[in-house]
């Protein structure tokens, strides 16, 4: 009796260990992404997606045609904002992207003076405010100048006040990641497009072709040895390799987005290569035999027959590769460098989402909140390619007829 | 470890139960001629009775036989054993039909028999005894040799029914025996002889069993 | 027997690597028969029948001597064009396995692959195999949906459809109906028997009954030895060696 007992209990402890194990994992996952979301998700917004990082600061003046004038608007502005009649501008107080607080402009008159300025600085000549641009500073003739920390209010009381000014120094928006997200999205189209052809290349050989030999073997084995290397390392190959390479057949100057493609291609291959292998182990003999003693030739039964069956099982390498390539931030800090850029070309340093939070991070003082936000970002993007991963997965096995 | 006991014990129990059939008509036989040459009435009767016996045995082992055939699918030597059994448990029968009309014989006369007459009849009797017991031997054994024997012994029965016939013309010419014993020493040599070629009906489906072929046609 | 001769083996000695599969085989196989090769198992008839179209080749440490001679040239030779073989030399497999793809395209995979590309002309081709392999009126209206939604005795028909849409000269099958029930078994011996008709065909079987009902020639391998190679009828009702009588009446396994 106390045998069966016994058994019982040790049944029932071992299964609540399982349980326990699992409610820990769970537990310790939801923590994190709760974490990232709550610091992050206040200064989530569009336009921290699609506005440039780097503000750029104006010195304006009227043209010589603008003056002020009477323009009424209609709308109302309820959200704290100060209209000017006079000169057809809207401001209010508000919490930058990087959190502190600014004068921004929420609306401009379609008549306003301000739509046409003169730059007194290098650069362009014409210039206009715009919606959430920021003003820093407005001086006038015949008053002290007005200033963002004086408040908003403050600065439409006396502006309105004066017939011109002398000068109006505003920044255009700034803080947002786009150029961040557009190298991201450069590096996973480069960086695929020099792996995957590889890397599935590889697989199929080593797979369908390769007679089991020693030499075969010891490459397998030299493949399985890469994937555990750290990236880091891989990150100083690309710095004495790709970096030095990319110079001498391009135009570029130093760390670039094509030698930061490069050193990712040379992480994932073995990553690709392994996974694609095991998708194609996976394609049932019979398949193969099936194909041969209908008289194709090896060719037509790898490429008919055996990856289209495996190419499930490539989706997912090639997702697993897109995850690498978005999180991957050690390497990239040589290989691509840590300028977080707005005007983003191949052939210059630039900077992934991993490593724009690695650069937020050790700045002084560390922005922990932005950081969350990109986290936040990042793994927006990675569920929607999962999502969409396994919904095509799932299609094309439906149209192959097996049943899940 | 044997493989397919079960085929192998339905084989033998079934070559048994065919010698214990032969057994039993053979013993008629003997028990059928002895009440006929000492005039044993009730000898007679009851070897008539025991034939129905000798008929059950028929209907037993025709079944047990096609209980083989579906259970077990025999192939080759097996087939030839069991479709064999089939064709000559009809001669075993007709044999024990035989043995019983001899003993019917029986019946029809009052006294001794003739001393002249019956000892050509009796060796006829111990020949063709003779040839059953071998061609069943042969059976149990599957055994050509001794099916050849048979085959071979029956040219001396029939040579030995012609010498009745004329050894009893003789002496009925000769009026030396009572024409109606004669006709029924005649009709019991005659029976005799029907059991020889029965015999040798056996004999010929035993090498069927060894060779496939009966009387040199293949059945296959 | 005036028969053409399809197959001719001459002393065929098989080796995996140092052990030896096949002795010294010899054996006619002649056009438009069944000819069903039996044994126990680990006999060497499966890898004989693999032989015949050089799907041996297949593994890595397999190699013969002796000649295998299709009419006449030997199969082994290195002018041999080994696909083109294979494409008078079909096989059909113990397992059924379609592709997962649609009855349609299973069918036109063959074809497909000699570059046949004329829809007309496929589906013509497609059709007659259906007929052939007596599954057509049984799938000709969905012939678009996957070959793996069918039966386990329909998916062998229609492998065995699509081996016949290469318009082969013979037909290697190896154990077709072990994976299959008795109802299904029954459909393609009486598909295989119609088939000798137009083709020759070699069937590996464990199932003596089998041989028994379809086979024209049988022929039994002992541990990669022949034993015995004729007549169905006489193979069964009288074999000449004791090997033999022991396996058929079951004496041995």
């Amino acid at each position: 009796m106390s045998m069966l007992n016994k058994r019982k209990v040790y049944d029932i402890t071992m299964q609540s260990l399982t349980y326990l194990s699992s409610i820990v994992s769970i537990v310790v996952l939801l923590a994190i992404v709760f974490f990232v979301f709550q610091k992050g998700y206040r200064l989530i917004s569009w336009d921290l997606i699609t506005h440039n990082y780097q503000s750029v600061t104006y010195t304006a003046d009227l043209k010589e045609d603008q003056e002020s004038g009477t323009f009424i608007s209609t709308k109302t502005f309820d959200d704290g904002s100060f209209y000017s009649t006079k000169w057809g501008i809207a401001i209010k107080d508000d919490e930058n992207l990087i959190g502190g607080t600014s004068v921004f402009i929420t609306y401009v008159h379609p008549d306003s003076p301000l739509n046409a300025l003169n730059n007194k600085g290098v650069g362009i000549e014409d210039l206009s405010v715009d919606v959430d641009y920021q003003i820093i500073r407005v001086a006038f003739d015949g008053a002290s100048s007005a200033l963002a920390i004086h408040g908003a209010e403050h600065m439409i009381e006396v502006w309105d006040s004066q017939d011109s000014f002398r000068e109006l120094e505003f920044s255009t928006t700034g803080g947002g990641i786009r150029g961040s997200i557009i190298t991201t999205l450069y590096l996973i189209v480069l960086t695929l497009i020099f792996a995957l052809p590889i890397g599935v290349g590889a697989a199929i050989y080593l797979t369908e072709y390769a007679k089991n030999n020693r030499f075969t073997r010891f490459l397998r084995q030299m493949i399985e040895t890469l994937t555990g290397i750290p990236s880091i390392i891989y990150g100083l190959m690309g710095l004495a390799v790709f970096v030095p390479l990319t110079i001498r057949l391009t135009d570029a100057t130093g760390a670039n987005i094509i030698s930061g493609a490069l050193t990712l291609t040379v992480i994932l291959l073995p990553v690709i290569i392994r996974t694609t292998e095991e998708s194609l182990k996976v394609v049932p003999d019979d398949y193969r035999y099936a194909s041969l003693a209908l008289g194709a030739s090896q060719t037509q039964t790898t490429f008919k027959v055996v990856l289209p069956n495996a190419t499930a099982g490539i989706l997912t390498a090639t997702l697993l590769a897109i995850g690498r390539i978005i999180g991957e931030s050690a390497a990239l800090v040589f290989a691509i460098g840590t300028a977080v850029k707005d005007d983003i070309r191949l052939t210059e340093k630039s900077t992934s989402l991993a490593v724009h939070i690695w650069s937020m991070m050790t700045d002084e003082p560390a922005n922990i909140e932005l950081s969350s936000t990109i986290a936040l970002i990042i793994l927006a993007i990675v569920l929607v390619l999962n999502i969409s991963i396994k919904l095509l997965s799932k299609r094309m096995l439906r149209k192959q007829g097996v049943k899940k | 470890m044997t493989l397919r006991t079960t085929l192998i014990e339905s084989l033998e129990t079934l070559k048994k139960d065919v010698a214990m059939m032969a057994d039993l008509a053979l013993s008629n036989i003997r028990e059928g001629l002895y009440a006929f040459k000492n005039n044993d009435q009730e000898l007679a009767k009851q070897v008539m009775a025991k034939d129905s016996e000798v008929d059950r045995y028929e209907e037993e082992i025709a079944k047990k036989a096609i209980q083989i055939i579906w259970r077990e699918q025999p192939l080759a030597s097996d087939l030839r054993l069991v479709t064999g059994i089939l064709k000559l448990i009809t001669d075993i029968e007709r044999i024990g039909d035989h043995a019983s009309d001899i003993a019917e014989m029986t019946l029809h006369l009052d006294d001794q028999r003739n001393k002249r007459i019956m000892p050509m009849t009796s060796k006829m009797a111990e020949i063709v005894e003779n040839m059953v017991l071998t061609s069943i031997e042969g059976l149990v054994h599957v055994d050509e040799s001794l099916a050849l024997k048979v085959i071979e012994t029956d040219d001396l029965v029939d040579d030995l029914f012609n010498q009745l016939i004329q050894k009893m013309t003789q002496e009925l010419k000769d009026d030396k025996v009572d024409p109606n014993e004669a006709i029924y020493v005649l009709m019991v040599a005659k029976y005799f002889e029907r059991i020889g070629d029965h015999a040798v009906n056996i004999a010929e489906w035993i090498i069927f069993m060894v060779s496939g072929k009966h009387k040199n046609t293949p059945l296959f | 027997m005036n028969d053409s001769i399809v197959f001719n083996v001459k002393n065929l000695n098989l080796f995996y690597g140092e052990k030896q599969a096949l002795k010294n085989i010899e054996i006619p196989i002649y056009k438009n028969q069944i000819t069903a090769l039996i044994g126990p198992s680990g006999c060497g008839k499966s890898t004989f029948l693999r032989a015949l179209n050089r799907m041996n080749d297949l593994i890595d440490e397999c190699h013969l001597d002796g000649k295998i001679n299709y009419y006449d040239q030997d199969i082994y030779d290195q002018t041999m064009d080994v696909i083109g073989l294979r494409t008078h030399v079909g096989m059909v497999f113990q397992k059924p396995n379609p592709f997962p793809m649609s009855i349609f395209d299973n069918i036109a995979y063959g074809p497909r692959c000699q570059g046949i590309k004329d829809k007309q002309k496929l589906k013509e081709i497609v059709d007659e195999a259906l007929k052939q392999a007596a599954l057509y009126d049984e799938v000709k209206d969905r012939l678009k949906e996957s070959a793996l939604s069918l039966s386990g005795g329909q998916q062998q028909r229609l492998c065995i459809a699509r081996t016949i849409a290469m318009k082969p000269d013979v037909i290697l099958m190896d154990e077709p109906t072990s994976a299959l029930d008795p109802v299904a078994t029954l459909k393609i011996e009486d598909l295989v028997v119609e088939l000798k008709k137009n083709y020759t065909i070699i069937i590996v079987t464990h199932n003596m009954q089998q041989a028994a009902r379809i086979a024209d020639k049988t022929a039994f391998f002992l541990m990669g030895e022949l034993i015995e190679y004729g007549d169905t009828s006489t193979l069964f009702s009288t074999p000449q060696y004791k090997k033999t009588e022991d396996y058929i009446t079951g004496r041995f396994g």
